[in-house]
């Protein structure tokens, strides 16, 4: 069974490195010819209008409508002017979350509403948005699994400021399943536009509401 | 043969028959014993990965469960179910006789509870709702909770009697359970220990708790 001294046998020729290198090119001009290996472009967000609901994975959100209240002071004062938005939120989670409040300024919100990314034209004040659920005689703050409940976020209108004709607001989606290095809880954590770090939230739709004009005028 | 040891022996030397039949064998048996010690290793590998902790293990609290009724002892308290009630509205009265009536789309459920402490007193976090289906409720925000259980301290040597009031879709009714436990501090802490007590709403138990609910439950007040 000994091969004779000297090699008479063909050697068999090392084909398979060779061949690797091949296919590996050919993926890679491929795969470089397609673009890369940069992620492929995003949808624009969706233009929705009132009514519109958004899935936002946890939640199902659709925006009822946005109008002006007034709200007479107590004391006989002049009372405050409010922009208020109201939504119909659905948690399809399976635990109770806080509503929160959306976030000012370009600073991130709270709980559920920071899904509200962004508001265009933006009304600020000194205190942010207030935000409840009103509509089962007693406030309250929470969203439980399984829930539809009225939010309303109201946002306080200076002295002598009018209410734009038109408010649109960035919405983002939350995370169901985020990623934790120490086995944490997270909480509610936004989906990003990409994986990179402190990337921005992703911009699932953009909503506009005209605004009712109430007594507030 | 007798003097040939593995370490002597040089396979490209021609001439040297002797040795050859005596070490192939062990290379080939060595080299599937290589193979099947590698599968081995690769399928313990993967055996030690099923059986690593979930989070639930690993930040989880320890829970002591109990049935309606039970006494259930945990580490520092124990705690009991006396009564489980349905209502649709709950009108809460507080201590300056302000009177607030609060609805919902499911059902209020008023879950009688009392515990005491073993050695040091205990103040509850709020009490969650768990649905048969895993779903967590917390306890609703619409009545206050200094109406509820997680107000008194629970103290050693005698019971405080108290409600916790959930607000859940009747959907979650059928086998759910309460789950209490001390409040979190400010530096969270593993492994607390909680009580879970099977409400013990059996499809007929959630009937008969849908058709008796209360219109209205009263909370609070002078008694």
């Amino acid at each position: 069974m000994t091969s004779p001294p000297g090699g008479g046998t063909r050697r068999r020729r090392p084909v398979a490195v060779p061949l690797a290198i091949l296919a590996i090119a050919t993926g890679l001009g491929i795969t470089a010819a397609l673009g890369g290996f940069a992620e492929a472009p995003k949808e624009p967000p969706k233009q929705l209008g009132p009514g519109a609901a958004v899935d936002q994975k946890l939640f199902l959100t659709k925006f009822v409508a946005s109008r002006t209240v007034f709200q007479p002071d107590e004391y006989g004062g002049e009372g405050k002017r409010f922009l208020e938005v109201e939504l119909e939120v659905t948690n399809k989670g399976d635990r109770t979350e806080g509503v929160g409040s959306p976030g000012q300024g370009g600073k991130q919100g709270l709980l559920y509403g920071k899904s509200l990314l962004k508001m265009t034209p933006e009304i600020t004040n000194e205190f942010g948005p207030i935000s409840m659920i009103i509509d089962e005689g007693v406030p309250s703050q929470q969203l439980h699994p399984g829930m539809t409940s009225a939010v309303v976020f109201r946002y306080e209108l200076a002295q002598g400021q009018q209410a734009p004709e038109n408010v649109t607001f960035d919405v983002g989606v939350f995370d169901p399943d985020p990623d934790s290095v120490t086995g944490a809880d997270l909480g509610l954590i936004l989906e990003s536009e990409s994986d990179a770090k402190g990337a921005p939230p992703k911009v699932e739709a953009k909503v506009t509401l005209p605004v009712q004009r109430g007594e507030a005028g | 043969m007798s003097t040939v040891t593995p370490s002597t022996v040089t396979p490209g030397r021609p001439g040297t028959t002797a040795p050859r039949p005596a070490t192939r064998p062990p290379g080939r048996l060595r080299r599937a014993g290589a193979v099947i010690a590698g599968i081995a290793l690769a399928a313990a590998a993967v055996a030690v990965q099923a059986a690593a902790l979930e989070q639930e293990d690993l930040v989880g609290n320890l829970t002591w469960t109990g049935r309606r009724g039970d006494e259930v002892v945990a580490s520092r308290f124990s705690a009991r179910v006396t009564g489980v009630h349905g209502a649709k509205s709950i009108q809460t009265t507080d201590a300056a006789d302000k009177v607030e009536k609060a609805t919902t789309p499911g059902i209020f459920v008023v879950v009688e509870v009392g515990a005491t402490a073993h050695r040091e007193p205990q103040r509850f976090g709020p009490p969650v709702l768990l649905a048969g289906d895993g779903k967590r409720y917390t306890a609703t925000d619409k009545v206050k909770s200094s109406l509820t259980i997680t107000e008194p301290y629970i103290q050693p040597g005698w019971w405080s009697e108290s409600v916790a009031v959930f607000e859940v879709p009747v959907a979650a009714l059928t086998g759910s359970r309460i789950v209490l436990g001390p409040k979190q501090g400010l530096i969270g802490e593993t492994y607390l220990p909680e009580v879970e007590i099977d409400l013990g709403l059996d499809d007929a138990g959630t009937q008969s708790l849908i058709s008796q609910a209360e219109d209205v439950y009263p909370l609070g007040g002078r008694k």
